[in-house]
């Protein structure tokens, strides 16, 4: 309870003037104040009395004095500074979450859930349905399922969903969500650890299923628009970078867990709208053999002499042919997870010099799901889980015995 | 007459037979300090090499972040690097007590000229340390910079990276060591300048690309993404 000392004067203040709350809802990306009162609005029948957290430099207009002014107001706003909108990459923030977090514990909340997406896309009804099984049904973590297209989110598709189900045992598929529901169990076992370094927060589905509690989905129809990623280098070294970290800290958890299990789904996933556009994958093909021409020093550091050989094959492939092999790519992403461990070399070096072959992989999947519908891109992801699954015991032979001779 | 000249003859031959046989001695207890040195040199470096590699030194180096102390290294490894450095340190200090047979001020004289020169010496080796672990850090973040920005001369860029703050860092040692003065600040102005000229010219004659990408990037981001989102 101490770190509560940590968060904003101003805002420590209005949290000891509002007393408790049933409901704790962080609100970083609110970008105004229709936003706010849509989300209010939506949550003033359905819950108890809840705590609106909002960024106040984002929304300087909002008319606080009805809802901050009554004591026994059903909502009640409490403008707090998240980190600001350009410092944020697109996902949810450590430092907002633990915030949120703070203040949930100090509330007394049931619950605390973070809107880190676009919430005017956002509609109560969602919002509701992701609260509802982490107040009624006696889940820890809910996470929104959404349906995407088949070139969204690719990054969770290639490495981030089959990695983080292969290694932890559940078949959460967006384990990156921007929006979440965490029970108090969950936020006090993230504040108060049984160790003394503090559990990070970019991977809260990690965090939920290493502490052995219940994480669900709940399909809220379409994904929101997706954000442009300025620079997929740094995007993909802070993605994998945080998901690597986490590696070495839950090593215990992994490296015993076999399988996976799939998770409770609320709702039905409804199919998302998907027209076969013409995909030009001919600059993605140009940036791998770029990174094969002159990257493959760097590579050898990382890479095993067989999956070397393998990308060597791929570069001399005709483009209409170009498939970057399952196998392939799973021993690539297993090894640039050992490379960080081991430090072969500066891990943000490290990170970014797997953007050309994490290219490949996005130019093999799009020629190959082209022209296929949702079902058949699924059961392509699903044969790629399963070669993560399959491949499983090649990290943990390499992470147990580094030096052991790797052909 | 006769007799002055051989009486001559024979002091010379005394003062030279004398002057050897004062020698002499010195010349023993240098062989013999030298051996010892290298006696002792031999049996610590044995010991310091077991040990070290007892404790995987190249392995914990690796892992301290120092993979340029790896690749500067004999041999690729920071034991066999730790071991050479002090086996001839040892020999050093055995020639030092092997020349002080001789001439004790000599040896004196010596080691106060060599420890007035020992900081520059030290701080020219650390500045080429320095400058070298820089130098490949650099070199690599902006290869892979480049190759992610599709720049076909990444390797190129690279290089010249690398040779800028390699030729900084050796200017900079030599002037430490007071070596070569006026001549070296010139050469390194001319070879300075000579590498950024050659960049500038190799990227401003190859980045016309670079350049009418990165304006086609930010007007049309989503044009040219479409229809792929990584996040």
């Amino acid at each position: 309870m101490a770190e509560l000392d940590s968060i904003a004067a101003e805002a420590r203040e209005r949290v000891e003037s509002i007393g408790a709350a049933d409901l704790l809802i962080g609100l970083p990306a609110c970008a105004s104040g229709e936003s706010l009162e849509t989300v209010a609005s939506g949550l003033r029948s359905a819950f108890p009395k809840t705590v609106l957290v909002y960024p106040p430099a984002a929304i300087p207009g909002v008319n606080r004095n009805g809802d901050e002014s009554a004591p026994d107001a059903r909502v009640q706003l409490l403008p707090y500074p998240f980190v600001p909108v350009e410092r944020r990459d697109g996902r949810v923030q450590p430092d907002d979450l633990r915030s949120v977090f703070l203040i949930g514990q100090k509330l007394g909340t049931r619950s605390c859930a973070v809107l880190n997406s676009d919430i005017d896309s956002s509609t109560p009804a969602a919002l509701r349905a992701l609260l509802e099984p982490v107040l009624n049904q006696g889940f820890d973590l809910a996470v929104p399922y959404y349906a995407r297209r088949k070139f969204d989110g690719l990054i969770n598709s290639a490495a981030v969903y089959p990695l983080t189900r292969a290694l932890y045992g559940k078949r959460v598929h967006y384990p990156m969500a921007q929006d979440l529901a965490c029970s108090a169990r969950l936020v006090g076992w993230c504040l108060q650890p049984a160790s003394s370094r503090p559990v990070p927060l970019s991977w809260m589905t990690v965090n939920a299923v290493c502490a052995g509690l219940q994480v669900c989905q709940v399909s809220l129809g379409l994904a929101p628009p997706p954000k442009d990623t300025a620079d997929l280098s740094a995007v993909l070294a802070s993605v994998l970078g945080s998901l690597f970290q986490d590696l070495d800290r839950n090593v215990m958890f992994w490296q015993r867990s076999r399988g996976s299990q799939a998770v409770r789904t609320f709702g039905q996933l409804e199919a998302a709208p998907e027209e076969s556009p013409a995909v030009d994958v001919r600059k993605m093909i140009d940036a791998f053999h770029l990174g094969c021409r002159d990257l493959m020093e760097i590579w050898a550091a990382v890479l095993s002499p067989a999956t070397l050989m393998e990308l060597r094959k791929l570069a001399k492939i005709p483009p209409d042919q170009f498939r970057l092999p399952d196998d392939v790519w799973v021993r690539l992403v297993y090894d640039f997870a050992l490379g960080y461990r081991q430090r072969v070399m500066n891990r943000d070096h490290l990170l970014r010099a797997m953007t050309p072959a994490y290219l490949a992989w996005v130019a093999s999947f799009a020629l190959e799901v082209q022209d296929a519908g949702p079902r058949q891109v699924e059961a392509r992801l699903e044969r790629l889980c399963l070669a993560f699954e399959a491949q499983k015991p090649y990290l943990v032979s390499r992470w147990r015995w580094p030096d052991r001779f790797n052909p | 007459m006769w007799n002055q000249i051989e009486q001559a003859l024979n002091e010379s031959a005394d003062r030279i037979v004398s002057g050897a046989a004062n020698l002499l001695p010195g010349f023993v207890a240098l062989a013999v300090a030298l051996l010892i040195s290298i006696l002792v040199a031999g049996i610590l470096g044995f010991v310091l090499r077991r040990s070290l590699r007892g404790i995987d030194f190249d392995g914990k180096a690796a892992n301290w972040g120092l993979a340029g102390l790896t690749e500067l290294s004999p041999s690729k490894s920071p034991t066999v690097l730790v071991v050479r450095f002090v086996s001839w340190v040892i020999i050093l200090v055995g020639f030092l007590i092997g020349i002080a047979a001789f001439d004790a001020t000599l040896t004196s004289r010596l080691v106060m000229r060599l420890f007035a020169y020992l900081p520059n010496l030290l701080a020219a080796i650390l500045l080429l340390v320095i400058g070298t672990v820089v130098a490949r850090f650099l070199a690599r973040g902006v290869l892979i910079g480049a190759v992610n920005m599709n720049v076909q001369y990444a390797r190129l860029l690279s290089v010249g990276v690398k040779w800028l703050v390699l030729v900084l860092t050796a200017a900079m040692a030599l002037e430490h060591l007071g070596i070569g003065g006026g001549i070296v600040e010139l050469a390194f102005g001319i070879l300075f300048g000579g590498i950024v000229l050659a960049l500038a010219l190799a990227v401003g004659l190859g980045s016309k690309d670079l350049v009418s990408r990165s304006l086609e990037r930010q007007t049309s981001r989503e044009e040219a993404q479409a229809p792929f989102h990584h996040l």
